[in-house]
């Protein structure tokens, strides 16, 4: 009896998908549109003529690859007599199987002229929904018949012959399929944060290059501003899965929704599936960032040395999880942004190096590894003008060599000073520099603040640009200090 | 583990040093058009290094130019300031002043055809009206345009490197705004591009101009190249000149007729052709915009009895190829010339045929002023026949066979510079 039961179900549905198929048979085409006479970049355009014992139609396909449509318009004659008055001419879409993809769609006033309805029509085809890895590149189009308010005429005259055409080998742009999509979920204002995404790259025509450009889609909170970001060429080879790295700044704390985008400029931006795909990026300012790293580091430091106190052993294994915890919580805070990255190069230099047995490298490091997190900071993360990869070496060099002849220095109270002195000495400099680049938009020169009276008159438009960024890096001597600090103690 | 002996860590450590500074874009550097460009090759740390050091070198290359030497120095600068030296210092009424600085022109462009049409017809119909120097040398260095402002500014020549612009203190150099300042004069300057290039706004200033107006602080609405279009600029100098307190000195500095010279036919959209159709369709330009500025100053009371110098700050860097295509006058003999036209002086119109260059031009305006000359100028008057000091050629005099003749100065120009920069006062003790 049960088996009896699925069968007739299984054969009704596979009816009903039969009539659902042959309901409105796009797959017989009439006119199947191949020949695209391409007019110029993009727009191709196509002839259509279909002429049955009832139906005539003369039209002109028109593919607008910029605005991803078909303009679809001509004349549409009919002797039908089941054509009553009022009636209005329109049409339905149809993927490569056959299976409806839109129903609903504009209409035509089908005018009754003598014994024939004649319409004027000109439709405007989607073609976004051809986005699709299996499409094929075949869109089926078959027009119908609606009284409005009344009946479809697929429903009231079943048999009725309705035209339908086959749109082929249109010269689509290039389509995107987004698979996966990573950034940061929190990041500080002003640094860059990168997006990791791999998305599937479709074409139908390798010789063309690709119009868009692929760039991080950014949207405030409410969706309704978009944010500009930069734009990357995707090479004319591309195409499948791909791999896409993408970098993006805000200036201002706040709540933002960013995705995978592709622009194509002064044209439109891809719309991916239309659907509203987009992540969360909570952007909080620089100070508060660094706190909540900060707060993790100590944290994680805290429960560390809680797990090795043998009076707590009992709670060794939940304080190992904790640790593990704030671990976590740390890669997930300076992940995917310069600032983060830097952070996580500076507390892994300084776990490094707490290993290394030899106390004049120690040393070493205690100087330079301020001074070179400092230089990356300012060059890197918050740079004020594009700089060399070799003139940030360069600098790194200069500082390892310079530093190299304190290390034979033995005495506490030197050390002490040296250390101060390269702090407060490098503070100055760094910041000096970049709010003098604020103001100028150049570099000062020795010369410029010996020869002016400028920098005088205008200290406190300059005191107005410096923000929390310029105080950020004394954190960087923290460290430095309490070595030597306890370096000076164990003696 | 082996610990490395310090040697080995300094050689690890100077090797890729060595070959990180090799691989640098030298030249680039040393030209100094904008400090961020040091940045960019060196990092923060190596340009804050790289700048003590050159500080450091020219503190103490200053106190050695105070040598044996310097009565040398003293005696040359009196000896040309004899030739300069206003015999009757008059009361004369102020007259406006207004230079007009055209961007990489060669001289020969003056007076010549291409395909049988005058290549600048307007500038060609001025000179008929005023002092036009045929053979102006262009002096400049490494420091290219703001070369020949400091050439125009100060009467004396650039120096080999670095750039003065760049690299030094022009707050005690005698310079032409700074006296005219002294004379009541106000002092502007008109420039269509950044104000940090060549680090003019700071140099500028040290100079002496009361005012200094560039691409931030003027109409952008027309851009062309590099910066706001000549046209756009000398419409936007009209307007200014209405506004100035007078007496006044403007110095407008061209910028369209820039190298590589496409920035004009880029704008009209007209396709591809050889550089020096580009070059010369782009001084037609330039020459037609000092014409509508002539034409919309006509009637200006302002500018009725005022003095204009017009003058190229370089040349173009393709005169040769230049010089193949254009019909040009016979006794235009020094191959790298720039326009030099002095017009609304007491003197009646001439065309000199004797080495002249742009250091010349205040001497002549001061002259003409019945204003001291500052004893560092080393111009030339209208009526003298010294010759002109090319800062690396030599002394340079136009024989009566019509030929150049160069000859070593007396003193070394470069430090002659560096002393007029440092130490003006002692200079002219």
């Amino acid at each position: 009896m049960r088996s009896i039961l699925i069968t007739t179900v299984l054969i009704a549905l596979s009816v009903l998908k039969a009539d659902d198929i042959n309901f409105l048979n796009p797959k017989i085409p009439d006119s199947i549109v191949t020949n695209w006479i391409q007019e110029s970049e993009e727009l191709w355009t196509s002839k259509i003529d279909i002429a049955s014992e009832l139906v005539t139609v003369n039209a002109t396909a028109r593919f607008d690859a910029t605005n991803d449509r078909i303009r679809f318009s001509g004349i549409y004659t009919t002797k039908q007599k089941e054509i009553v008055k009022d009636s209005k001419l329109t049409f339905q879409l149809y993927d490569h199987q056959g299976s409806l993809t839109l129903f609903e769609n504009p209409r035509a006033a089908l005018n009754i002229e003598g014994r024939a309805a004649v319409a004027k029509f000109d439709f405007s085809i989607p073609t976004l929904h051809l986005n699709h890895e299996k499409q094929r590149n075949i869109l089926y189009f078959k027009f119908n018949y609606v009284l409005e308010g009344s009946y479809w005429y697929h429903d009231k005259h079943d048999a009725l012959y309705r035209p339908a055409i086959a749109f082929q080998n249109l010269g689509l742009t290039t389509r995107f399929e987004k698979r996966a999509f990573f950034t940061a979920p929190i990041a500080p204002a002003h640094t860059t944060i990168y997006s990791v995404s791999i998305v599937n790259i479709l074409r139908t025509n390798l010789e063309r290059s690709i119009n868009y450009r692929q760039s991080v889609e950014a949207r405030s909170d409410d969706l309704k501003k978009r944010i500009d970001h930069p734009r990357k060429v995707i090479s004319k080879t591309t195409q499948g899965s791909t791999l896409l790295l993408n970098s993006y700044t805000f200036g201002v704390p706040g709540k933002f929704l960013v995705r995978q985008g592709f622009v194509w400029e002064n044209v439109r931006w891809y719309d991916m599936d239309q659907k509203n795909d987009y992540s969360t990026v909570q952007i909080v300012s620089v100070t508060l960032y660094t706190f909540l790293v900060f707060v993790t580091v100590v944290v994680s430091f805290c429960f560390f040395h809680f797990a090795n106190n043998p009076r707590l052993k009992p709670f060794r294994f939940a304080l190992l999880t904790f640790v593990v915890l704030t671990k976590a919580l740390l890669v997930y805070l300076c992940t995917f942004n310069q600032l983060g990255f830097l952070f996580l190069g500076f507390l892994g230099s300084l776990l490094l190096i707490k290993k290394v047995p030899h106390p004049p490298l120690v040393l070493h490091t205690t100087y330079f590894l301020p001074l070179a997190t400092q230089e990356i900071y300012w060059s890197v993360v918050f740079t004020k003008s594009p700089i060399s990869l070799q003139g940030i070496a360069l600098s790194l060099l200069f500082y390892a060599l310079i530093l190299f002849p304190l290390t034979f220095v033995k005495k506490p109270l030197f050390r002490i000073v040296t250390i101060s002195l390269l702090a407060i000495f490098s503070l100055a400099m760094y910041s000096t520099i970049n709010a003098y680049f604020s103001f100028f938009t150049d570099y000062p020169s020795i010369g410029t603040f010996g020869n002016t009276n400028q920098v005088g008159d205008i200290t406190d438009s300059i005191a107005a640009l410096i923000d929390e960024r310029y105080f950020l890096p004394i954190l960087f001597w923290i460290p430095s200090f309490i070595w030597t600090a306890k370096s000076i103690r164990l003696r | 583990m082996r610990i490395p002996s310090n040697a080995t860590v300094v050689a690890f450590l100077i090797a890729p040093t060595i070959a990180l500074a090799i691989s640098l874009d030298w030249a680039e550097i040393r030209a100094r058009q904008l400090n961020s460009v040091l940045v960019r090759e060196l990092g923060i740390f190596g340009y804050a290094s790289y700048e003590l050091l050159n500080s450091i070198s020219e503190a103490l290359w200053s106190s050695e130019l105070l040598g044996e030497d310097l009565p040398q120095y003293q005696a040359f600068v009196r000896e040309r300031a004899e030739n300069t030296e206003i015999l009757s210092v008059r009361a004369r009424k102020r007259k406006n002043i207004v230079f007009i600085q055209y961007e990489s022109i060669d001289g020969i462009c003056a007076e010549s055809t291409f395909q049988g049409e005058a290549v600048m017809p307007f500038f060609d119909q001025l000179s008929a009206k005023g002092l036009y120097f045929r053979n102006a040398s262009d002096n400049t260095l490494h420091g290219r345009t703001s070369d020949g402002e400091f050439l125009v500014l100060t009467s004396l020549p650039p120096l080999r490197t670095p750039p003065i612009f760049t690299n030094h203190d022009l707050s005690k150099v005698p310079s032409l705004p700074r006296t005219l300042n002294s004379h009541g004069y106000h002092c502007i300057s008109l420039h269509g591009f950044e104000r940090r290039f060549w680090n003019r706004s700071e140099a500028h200033q040290a100079l002496g101009y009361d005012q200094s107006l560039f691409l931030e602080d003027l109409n952008t609405s027309d851009l062309i190249g590099w910066g706001i279009s000549d046209e756009s600029l000398l419409a936007q100098a009209s307007e200014i000149i209405k506004t100035l307190p007078e007496p006044f000195f403007l110095h407008v500095i061209l910028l369209t007729n820039h190298h590589p010279y496409d920035h004009l036919r880029s704008r009209l959209g007209h396709g591809e052709q050889p550089i020096v159709k580009d070059y010369i369709d782009s001084v037609r330009y330039v020459d037609s915009c000092i014409e509508f500025f002539f034409e919309t100053n006509r009637d200006s009371s302002r500018l009725n009895n005022a003095i204009f110098a017009l003058f190229s700050d370089h040349d173009s860097g393709i005169t040769q190829e230049v010089r193949q295509e254009l019909t040009f006058p016979s006794d235009s003999i020094i191959p790298d010339a720039v326009p030099m036209l002095v017009l609304g002086t007491g003197h009646q119109p001439h065309r000199y045929v004797k080495a002249a260059g742009l250091q010349d031009i205040p001497v002549i305006v001061l002259d003409d002023l019945g204003i001291s000359i500052p004893m560092t100028f080393v111009g030339n008057r209208v009526s003298s026949n010294a010759g002109n000091l090319h800062p690396s050629a030599g002394e340079q005099v136009i024989t009566s066979e019509l030929l150049l003749s160069q000859s070593p100065p007396p003193i070394d120009l470069n430090k002659l510079t560096l002393l007029a920069i440092n130490y003006p006062v002692e200079l002219t003790k």
